[in-house]
């Protein structure tokens, strides 16, 4: 796959004008500066073994000890049912019962590491790639949203999905982003997914009542749309999206993709998070241009009786619903055909990245029979797109505490970055790349090398690919 | 010259109302001092199309100091601007503007029908100060503060908004309560919320015994409060020197912050040295939410550990002003002569109408309205190649005198903004427009509904209301609520369109084809088109024989404006094979026009 050059990621000052509307950059009138561009060669060749992209986020963080990076400690329940798994780890068995099956696929980060304790930093450092600067945020976007821009080029004359959808990102404390200083075409399309099994997914007669009013809302807009013409431009692209929107719900694959079986509903734990991650599947295998899918699954913020089986709302219930959910959806894509290539599967040309924002503080619980947040080493599962099934990589200490091994070429704990790194390889997107002259005067990189804690690599995961 | 435009106003209200034929609706150029009467509708029409070349430029009346600035300066600089908006284009913009509500088909007809020549300025009286201004403004101060759970007391506070906007408080009394506030609840005390929903959670855990200020991280609290209200009360960037020295980061962004250091950080901080956060607990659990603010801290700790930031060197820790290195009178409490000071400041002034000429024009003399580069602000004295920073800096002063000079009264700010001819100019540019005008305010700029003024539009339009608890309130508008609380559609649907989930920063209202799905497929709309439960589709059926009139209605009640003789042909076509049914798809692609989603 051939990296698009910078260039094509640029907005033009028309498409600025068109979509910025009075967003930020259109409201930086007559002095919109031109985006400048740092020509420098890229360091490494992105791989480019990726077309999609699952970005899973456990929102609120799960209890790393008792999970990826297990480590018997002081309450571990005696339910747990601790094994070792054909691929040489320990996870409690009665919790991940079909995540333990599909682990040949999976590679295990044991070692990384945040600059965030408090949630909404942290989720903020997941979903932008950098950590929050209040003074800039506002035109800093979301990994997802950069990707699209870059997608952009590739898209198809027939693609109506949008490139970047999330389902309950709103759910999690920092919300979607915006766009940041990319034209709001590149925003996300985030979805609740029971409302939008209802709403996405017309039946005949709901097609057939869109179009009866569509019918009447365009010859109202033809009546319209010359004395409109004098209101400005930003007026106008409502009406373009609009248009947009109605190819989309409109062409037939779009509405296929939010119909599930009760037998796949059932498989994927009947949760949130198990529809979210069928629609994902099905959203991929229409190929309808969708690239980037990030799926929230929040409420993981068990300070308090985390495994209290009386309490709703504990580790438990979540695992519950995480381990079907997760699992169907690798099992699926390991057997759904590619629509683009023949002979490869969707998980072959999709990467799925599975992590919390931080972990859970290890040994015993606290006062509350719950875990605080802790952010010195946690996490983070690969998939697809090449990475080497099995694979486990970095050591923490025997409480699961410190990193005592990052096992990374880098000497060093991978962080965020480097997860964005991976993501960007993988899809054949240049990390390295600037965007000069935001209305702010700064610089944008993709990934930067200065994060909040003074220089940082910026270089991929590549012992994924093992 | 003022009278003579007034007089003509009236004419053309007039006209609209006596010439049956031609619509209210119909967007004509009509020069202002060219009687309409005489024109025949057809060269009426012929205007709409834009003329290539030479602009056109209606002369308007000067209504008070505003348009002076701002007409002059277009004069000078040859740039032509749009005519004034016509009765019932600022009818609806007036109301979304000052109440976040659109006008009822009642209220269109009545404004129409009035000869009155001050009518436009008797209406701004009447909103200005109406509980729907003090609902949309409150809401504003509560996405601006970031008041949500976090701030136990955010009910109060809102209800402690509402009122001091109704009775127009003095801003200037109203911020010294926001930032000087202590006292033993934030659940009884108004003021202090602004205060503890900025605090920085510190050490999870046990509390050993009483009061633990070890939950909240003190020191991270002061900086954060610091830079909140550098924004909010001075339109103040002070992010960037709440971690290092503005040297080496700022040359490109900000000339005056370039000069300032960490430590005049540390200094302006100090004054909320003295403040603890201290979360209120019972029996052993602190109560969530739940604030005690008190000032018996030994002062701003230079060396204390953040979590938020990069380490604290050390550094004098004696209160002093950042404008002014003014330094706080050492028998008075700290945090109240920050209050005086920074409100005596002209740069208090400044930014209060900056942000409210941003959101009543579309954007700031200084954009954004909350990033003044204080060293380039006086076109007489300006860093070498810099440019000014405001667009009409001495318009920017002469307002900010008026507000100082009125009691800081926010009534008056409105007021005066809202009578001027520059407010009041029409959305639609006669001729070509060339984007180097925008900057001179050269027309009004339409703007997207917010997502809650949307909701309460099509709630006001369709009649169809809805109930969403508040606490123990139950309110029928979005924009009455104190926190937003929405679920499922209704939660899909406001945050497509943008509503601030007051966390990080507001996301800038922006198109996304997600918008116009959730218009053409969420249940806030689908679920209020249809002409049941007393929707006002359904009354309309029931009142009116005559679809002409159900038609009429509909227009009238969605868009502020009746049907172009084309408009009513489509409709009544719609209506003629199946009127409920036909109506119900009219009210929905009303709500799906442009015209309804944007304010011009």
């Amino acid at each position: 796959m051939k990296p698009i050059t910078v260039g094509q990621l640029l907005p033009s000052r028309r498409e600025l004008l068109k979509y910025g509307g009075m967003g930020l950059l259109g409201a930086s009138v007559g002095a919109v500066a031109p985006l400048r561009l740092r020509a420098t060669p890229p360091t490494d060749t992105p791989r480019g073994t990726a077309l999609n992209v699952i970005f899973f986020e456990i929102s609120g963080a799960i209890s790393h000890v008792d999970s990826f990076d297990f480590k018997e400690n002081a309450a571990t329940q005696a339910d747990f049912d601790v094994r070792k798994t054909p691929t040489g780890i320990y996870l409690p068995h009665a919790l991940f019962p079909r995540i333990e099956k599909v682990l040949d696929r999976v590679a295990i980060v044991r070692t990384l590491q945040s600059h965030e304790e408090v949630h909404l930093r942290g989720e903020y450092y997941v979903q932008a790639g950098r950590q929050l600067n209040i003074a800039f945020a506002r035109e800093i976007p979301s990994v997802g949203s950069v990707v699209a821009a870059e997608l952009e080029s590739q898209r198809k004359d027939s693609d109506t999905f949008p490139t970047y959808v999330s389902f309950n990102l709103e759910a999690n404390q920092t919300g979607a982003l915006s766009t940041g200083f990319l034209p709001p075409k590149h925003s996300v399309f985030d979805l609740n997914p029971e409302a939008a099994l209802e709403g996405m997914a017309l039946d005949q007669h709901a097609t057939e009542l869109l179009e009866e009013r569509w019918r009447l809302l365009s010859q109202l807009r033809d009546s319209q749309r010359e004395r409109l013409q004098s209101y400005g431009r930003e007026v106008g692209a409502f009406e373009d999206f609009s248009e947009t929107g109605k190819n989309l719900l409109t062409d037939e694959r779009w509405p296929s993709a939010f119909k599930l079986t009760a037998e796949d509903k059932e498989r994927y734990g009947n949760s949130k998070v198990g529809v979210s991650c069928a629609l994902t599947r099905n959203l991929l295998a229409q190929n309808g241009g969708t690239r980037y899918v990030h799926v929230c699954h929040f409420g993981w913020d068990h300070h308090k009786e985390i495994w209290d089986k009386s309490k709703d709302d504990n580790h438990y219930k979540l695992i519950a619903d995480f381990d079907p959910a997760l699992a169907s959806l690798i099992e699926d894509l390991s057997t759904t055909p590619s629509p683009e290539t023949p002979g490869k599967t969707l998980l072959d040309e999709t990467l799925v990245v599975m992590m919390s924002e931080f972990g859970r503080t290890p040994g015993p619980l606290n006062h509350m029979a719950g875990r605080d947040h802790h952010n010195h080493t946690f996490p983070a599962l690969f998939a697809g797109a090449g990475i080497k099934g099995g694979l486990v990589m970095g050591e923490t200490d025997a409480e699961g505490r410190f990193c005592k091994d990052p096992g990374w070429a880098v000497k060093d704990q991978p962080r965020i970055e480097n997860v964005v790194s991976t993501i960007y390889s993988a899809l054949g997107i240049d990390a390295s790349k600037s965007v000069r002259n935001l209305p702010s005067g700064r610089t944008y990189t993709y990934v930067d090398p200065l994060g909040a804690n003074g220089y940082i690599s910026t270089n991929e995961i590549a012992e994924l690919y093992g | 010259m003022r009278k003579a435009t007034l007089l003509l106003l009236g004419i053309a209200g007039c006209f609209v109302l006596v010439a049956q034929d031609v619509p209210i609706g119909s967007d004509v150029h009509a020069p202002l001092f060219q009687a309409p009467k005489s024109e025949s509708i057809a060269s009426q029409t012929a205007r709409l199309v834009p003329q290539a070349g030479a602009a056109p430029s209606a002369e308007v009346a000067h209504k008070n100091f505003i348009d002076d600035f701002v007409f002059a300066k277009m004069a000078t600089n040859g740039v032509p601007h749009a005519g004034l908006a016509y009765d019932r284009e600022f009818l609806r913009r007036i109301y979304l503007d000052l109440t976040g509500r659109i006008p009822s088909s009642e209220q269109v007809r009545e404004f129409i029908a009035n000869d009155a020549a001050d009518k436009r300025s008797k209406l701004i009286d009447q909103l200005i100060g109406s509980p729907e201004f003090a609902d949309k403004w409150s809401y504003f101060f509560m996405d601006t503060l970031r008041i949500n759970g976090k701030s136990g007391g955010y009910q109060l506070f809102h209800y402690m908004l509402k009122q001091s906007l109704a009775a127009d408080r003095p801003y200037d009394d109203l911020a010294r309560a926001m930032m000087s506030a202590s006292g033993k609840s934030n659940l009884v005390v108004a003021a202090v919320n602004p205060i503890t929903r900025e605090h920085v959670e510190g050490m999870a855990g046990q509390v050993d015994h009483g009061d633990d200020l070890r939950k909240v991280q003190q020191s991270d609290t002061h900086d954060e409060l610091t830079v909140q209200f550098g924004k909010v009360f001075l339109g103040m960037n002070l992010s960037c020197i709440s971690c290092h020295d503005g040297a080496n980061h700022l040359e490109k962004v900000n000339v005056y912050l370039t000069g300032k250091k960490r430590t005049d950080f540390f200094q302006q901080a100090a004054f909320m040295g003295n403040t603890r956060y201290i979360p209120h607990v019972e029996r052993t659990e602190a109560i969530m939410a739940h604030f005690v603010v008190d000032d018996l801290a030994p002062g701003y700790d230079t060396k204390a550990e953040t979590m938020l930031r990069m380490g604290r060197l050390g550094g004098p820790n004696e209160p002093k002003f950042i404008l002014t290195d003014e330094i706080a009178a050492t028998d008075a409490d700290p945090r109240d002569e920050l209050a005086r000071m920074m409100t005596a400041d002209l740069q208090f002034s400044r930014a209060t109408v900056n942000m409210f000429w941003a959101k009543l024009m579309g954007f700031g003399f200084v954009e954004p309205y909350d990033e003044f580069d204080l060293a380039r602000q006086d076109p007489n004295n300006l860093p070498e190649g810099w440019d000014v920073q405001p667009s009409h800096p001495e318009l920017l002063n002469e307002l900010a005198k008026h507000f100082r000079e009125s009691n800081y009264s926010l009534h008056e700010l409105f007021r005066v903004i809202c009578n001027s001819s520059a407010y009041q100019l029409s959305a639609s540019f006669p001729g070509e427009w060339n984007d180097t005008y925008t900057k001179y305010y050269a027309r009004k700029f339409a703007r997207m509904l917010t997502a809650e003024e949307l909701h309460d539009a099509i709630v006001t339009a369709t009649g169809a209301s809805d109930e969403l608890r508040d606490g123990s309130r139950t309110v029928a508008m979005a924009m009455q609520v104190s926190v937003p609380q929405n679920k499922g559609d209704m939660k899909s649907f406001m945050q497509a369109f943008g509503q601030n989930n007051r966390g990080t920063v507001a996301r800038p209202p922006s198109p996304s084809p997600l918008q116009p799905i959730m218009m053409m497929r969420s249940s806030v709309v689908n679920d209020r088109v249809a002409a049941e439960n007393d929707s006002r589709l359904e009354k309309l059926l029931k009142k009116h024989a005559s679809n002409a009139a159900v038609v009429e209605d509909l227009f009238l009640s969605s868009i502020a404006r009746l049907p172009t003789p084309a408009e009513k042909d489509v409709a009544l076509t719609a209506m003629a094979q199946d009127r409920q049914k036909g109506g119900e798809n009219l009210q929905w692609a009303l709500l799906n026009l442009s015209e309804f989603l944007y304010n011009f």
